[in-house]
């Protein structure tokens, strides 16, 4: 989004040629070897027919590169690659150890224990404030899923201006700072009448889900071989009927991975929501900010590993559909 | 508006392709980004140019250029105005913070970003998972790991204790809201530059090297450019949010680090001045955009390809 | 296989349209095409690319509206109607598989659109599975099927709608030359056995002279021109048709009046030649000569000489180039056997051109 050539954003046919998109969206080197020689059809074939393989995909050899670039004996590099990813890693390992903790106090280890789990699953205002996050999430993901499917699949029908102009509008959610996002959306719900709740919630949530819900539905789009669609048109179907039968099927992954991520960051969001939420409608994030802020907690440990496993789970879901796709298309 | 003034709006041409829709389908999510945020953003601006009421929080609807006095301005009780650096300094922290998170973060990525590009592709995939998934974690969880860590009897201060030295303070300073910040914009930097790296075609550093270039050469000369539009993708991805934040300055500055990000939402809390608030936003908006702006024109003219957003 | 619904040929008339290149020219992909195509034709649409043949193609399917002209099928206008509404369809480049449907589910679509009882579209589909000889493999999907394949599966789906025209677009361009020469015997017998009319879409010219019944040669957004391959080959109207089928050696010569024969001067020597479009004038033209319409001879046994001056073994002949007195350099080919051969690079040779086979091309 909001490239230097935002002007037309649907030329970005390969994805991964996109800068900077932390979707989980693999390598662009894309899966190893095309696996499909494996798969060569056992008999039913004429003698003209007897391709020893299907046709040649051209692939990035890629295999040898490291070798022939001696980068390997840049001592240093390994080294603080690896220090680096620990660095990432090792404090929230940690934080999931102490979670197993059955000692009262946080950071002394008294033994393993699913006590704080116990503790946290009765916790009434843990439990509360999940439920907020769970049905904000909830509705944000998929009202902010549909409008990106529908903006995705009309959005090469617009100009050059108009789409440079959306794409800006947007993907500003992005690019405004969170802070500044959340208080002048309290002013907005203030100015229209509103004052801080759930229906505000929705609905900021809802807006800033759609430029991430977008980025795999675009990609997964921009991926897709018109013919197909033009192939189902030229076979009889009409055009709603091209749309429910070939474009929805080819664009589901995107639309799961993009709803996944839409649903990860509405659950995770504290800025904006911490100026719109009243006290009926605490989320789970502005909940145990407040308990991180008196300090360390043995509760915030287990909340803290429970969500650090959503993040796993989802964007490794996300990664491995993105990786369908890009097997699909080496097959077409 | 009339079916025909949408049209000519969005510059609908030509009939829909087999597989898409009208161009009216894009509207409902134009509107809702018009609505939920580009009008806050405006009535942002509008509220910076209004008074405060006398208590509370919220506006007056009269106009007022104070908002923007009181960054610069103070007034005593005799009623002399005299400069207030107190909110610049404010904005030197906060872009003294960003800097240096930016810079180290910079400096990791771009080695760990051309590390995994020499990895196998499979590995590749790994390792982009690998650096994903923190930047799809919480940041709140992200930022409570490092209190777990450096707290009083934290994980570094028993470790020390093992070895022999002194414990320390470690928490409520700008040192350890600068690792925060580091810990959480370190996968924001690497990978923008990686995917930068990983559409670079290797036999241009071969043939480099078969032309003669050191290792240092061909890195400086053949690699780092072809780099450079992540790199400054990576650096607006950092600096940007850095600049903004919040959560880290409060939970491991532990307040006493007041940052622009702390300045404004202390604005909507606690002092209830929202004009003022507004206006910092807005300053602090107009330099986002600035930056945005000069790197578009950067990215335009060296004709490399730069991506504000994530 | 049923007889399809076979009623006319299709007609193209005055088809026009123009796109907008990136630097705001404009691109005449179709430039006044007007074309008939007969009924259980084979034909061919051959040129380089962008010469407009695939947007023709496409214009034919309903997937690029023209800008102006009509396009009919026997009397019914068929170029205002939705690509869904046309009784043609197309076998597309990519094939264009839908890759979430297995080959069966692929063949059926059609069918389906067309709302067809399930029996009947169990039966058709079966029926095309055996024409394309992939009766085997009806569970598979499309990403497990080897490139061949993938293109029967493209052909069967199209035919299965029994269509009154099918549309090729470049469908051998993906496979390999032995499955390609394969496929083009194949093609030519499910043409014959279901007697569709054929629209074929290729820039191999080899391809369109072993398989068209006829030939339309595009360039710049028109045929340049239209007949069988024999016609086109042998008798080729301009420069442009003569080069790109076939190769060709041009000599630029003077047209002399013919009192009983066309004759031109090549060499210092008055030789037969015959043009295409009637009557030519007298005066400068270019003739086009193929290579294996050259003979060469003893130096002494012709009154046209040269001197050979490249000579390469190919195995199947030998390739000369011969330079004429008028520095003309042809190209030649000498067919086996080889032996108690008189050429040499550097010597003199003699050269038959064969009487009427040059021809006068146009420049254009």
């Amino acid at each position: 989004m909001t490239t230097a050539d935002a002007a037309r954003p649907a030329a970005d046919a390969a994805p991964a040629a996109d800068a900077a998109r932390p979707v989980p969206d693999a390598a662009p080197a894309a899966p190893a070897a095309p696996s499909a020689g494996d798969v060569a059809a056992p008999g039913g074939l004429t003698a003209s027919d007897a391709e020893p393989e299907p046709k040649p995909v051209p692939r990035l050899m890629r295999g040898s590169i490291p070798q022939a670039l001696l980068l390997n004996r840049f001592g240093g590099l390994g080294t603080i690659s690896v220090v680096s990813l620990a660095f990432l890693y090792l404090p929230m390992l940690i934080v999931v150890a102490y979670s197993f903790n059955g000692g009262n106090q946080a950071l002394i280890w008294q033994g393993f224990s699913w006590r704080w789990y116990a503790r946290v699953f009765t916790d009434a205002s843990i439990i509360s404030a999940t439920k907020v996050s769970l049905q904000v999430a909830a509705i944000a993901t998929v009202a902010s899923t549909i409008l990106a499917v529908l903006y995705v699949l009309a959005m090469d029908r617009l100009s050059r201006a108009g789409s440079a102009v959306s794409t800006a509008i947007l993907a500003a959610p992005i690019v405004v700072p969170e802070v500044v996002m959340g208080v002048a959306t309290l002013a907005f719900i203030r100015l229209i009448g509103l004052s801080p709740g759930f229906v505000p919630l929705v609905l900021a949530h809802t807006s800033f889900c759609v430029p991430f819900a977008m980025m795999n539905i675009r990609a997964r789009y921009s991926g897709l071989n018109p013919a197909y669609f033009e192939s189902a048109a030229d076979l009889g179907a009409p055009h709603w009927t091209v749309i429910r039968r070939i474009m929805l099927p080819l664009l589901m992954p995107g639309i799961i991975s993009g709803a996944l991520l839409a649903f990860v960051v509405s659950m995770d969001d504290f800025m904006i929501s911490n100026f719109l939420a009243s006290a009926g409608s605490t989320t789970l994030p502005i909940y145990i900010f407040g308990l991180i802020r008196k300090g360390v907690n043995p509760s915030v440990n287990v909340v803290a590993t429970l969500l650090l496993i959503l993040a796993v789970v989802v964007t490794t879901a996300a990664t491995l559909l993105t990786h369908r796709q890009a097997k699909e298309r080496q097959h077409r | 508006m009339t079916k025909a003034g949408w049209r000519g709006l969005l510059g609908a041409t030509g009939k829909a392709r087999p597989g898409q829709l009208s161009v009216g389908f894009a509207v409902p999510a134009i509107l809702v980004g018009l609505v939920f945020t580009l009008g806050p953003v405006i009535v942002i601006g509008v509220f910076s140019f209004l008074s405060q009421p006398e208590t509370g929080g919220g506006v007056v609807y009269q106009f007022s250029p104070e908002a923007y006095r009181h960054f610069l301005l103070q007034e005593d009780f005799l009623g002399n105005t005299h400069l207030d650096l107190r909110y610049l300094r404010s904005f030197g922290l906060s872009a003294f913070q960003a800097l240096a998170t930016t810079a180290v973060c910079i400096g990791l990525a771009f080695p760990i970003a051309l590390w995994m590009t020499t990895k196998t592709p499979r590995a590749q995939n790994f390792l982009v998972l690998v650096v994903t998934i923190p930047f799809w974690t919480n940041l709140l969880v992200r930022t409570y790991a490092w209190i777990l860590l450096l707290s009083d009897k934290g994980t570094v201060n028993s470790v020390l204790e093992v070895i022999g030295l002194e414990p320390r303070q470690l928490l409520y300073n700008s040192g350890a809201t600068l690792v925060g910040l580091i810990y959480t914009f370190l996968p924001f930097a690497i990978l923008p530059i990686y995917s930068a790296l990983a559409g670079f075609d290797f036999a241009l550093a071969e043939a480099a090297y078969d032309l003669g270039a050191r290792k240092l050469g061909v890195v400086r000369r053949v690699i780092w450019p072809a780099a450079s539009g992540g790199v400054m993708s990576a650096i607006a991805l950092c600096f940007v949010p850095a600049f903004g934040s919040f959560v880290q300055p409060v939970l491991l500055g532990g307040g006493k680090v007041m940052m622009v990000g702390n300045l404004i939402a202390a604005q909507y809390g606690e002092a209830r001045n929202w004009p003022f608030g507004a206006a910092l936003s807005v300053i602090i908006l107009a330099l986002t955009l600035l930056g945005a702006f000069a790197l578009l024109r950067w990215a335009k003219r060296s004709s490399q390809k730069v991506s504000l957003a994530i | 296989m049923a007889v399809p619904r076979r009623e006319a040929g299709l007609c193209v008339t005055g088809a026009y349209k123009t796109f907008r290149s990136a630097e705001g020219g404009e691109v005449h992909a179709l430039y006044d095409v007007s074309l008939d195509i007969e009924l259980g034709e084979f034909y061919v649409l051959l040129g380089p690319s962008g010469c407009g043949k695939t947007t023709l193609l496409r214009a034919i399917a309903g997937l690029e509206p023209l800008d102006g002209g009509e396009i009919y099928l026997g009397a019914d206008r068929i170029d205002q109607l939705a690509p869904y509404k046309r009784p043609v369809n197309t076998v597309f480049q990519s094939y264009a598989l839908f890759p979430h449907l297995s080959v069966w589910e692929n063949i059926a679509f059609g069918l389906r659109m067309e709302k067809m009882p399930k029996p009947a579209i169990a039966a058709r589909v079966e029926e095309m599975l055996a024409l394309v000889q992939l009766s085997e493999v009806p569970g598979r999907r499309p990403s497990q099927l080897s490139g061949g394949q993938q293109q029967r599966v493209a052909l069967a789906r199209a035919l299965a709608k029994q269509p009154q025209v099918l549309l090729l677009d470049e469908p051998l361009s993906a496979l390999d030359l032995k499955l390609r020469r394969g496929m083009q015997g194949e093609l030519k017998r499910i043409q014959r056995e279901t007697g569709i009319t054929f629209v074929f879409v290729t820039h191999d010219q080899e391809e369109a002279l072993s398989m068209g019944d006829r030939i339309a040669v595009f360039t710049d957004g028109r045929p340049a021109q239209i007949g069988t391959p024999k016609d086109i080959y042998e008798r080729p109207v301009s420069r442009f048709v003569a080069d790109f089928i076939g190769e060709t050696n041009f000599v630029e010569t003077e047209l002399r009046p013919p009192p009983d024969a066309l004759t031109a001067v090549v060499g210092g020597v008055e030789i037969e030649v015959s043009a295409a479009r009637g009557a030519v004038a007298a005066g400068p033209a270019t003739l086009a000569i193929r290579p294996e319409n050259i003979t060469l001879t003893s130096p002494d046994a012709s009154e046209l000489g040269g001197r050979l001056v490249e000579l390469t073994y190919m195995g199947t002949d030998l390739r000369c180039v011969v330079e004429l007195a008028d520095g003309h350099r042809l190209r030649v080919r000498v067919p086996p056997p080889f032996g108690g051969t008189h050429l040499a690079p550097g010597g003199a040779v003699g050269v038959r051109i064969a009487p009427g086979l040059a021809k006068v091309v146009s420049e254009s």
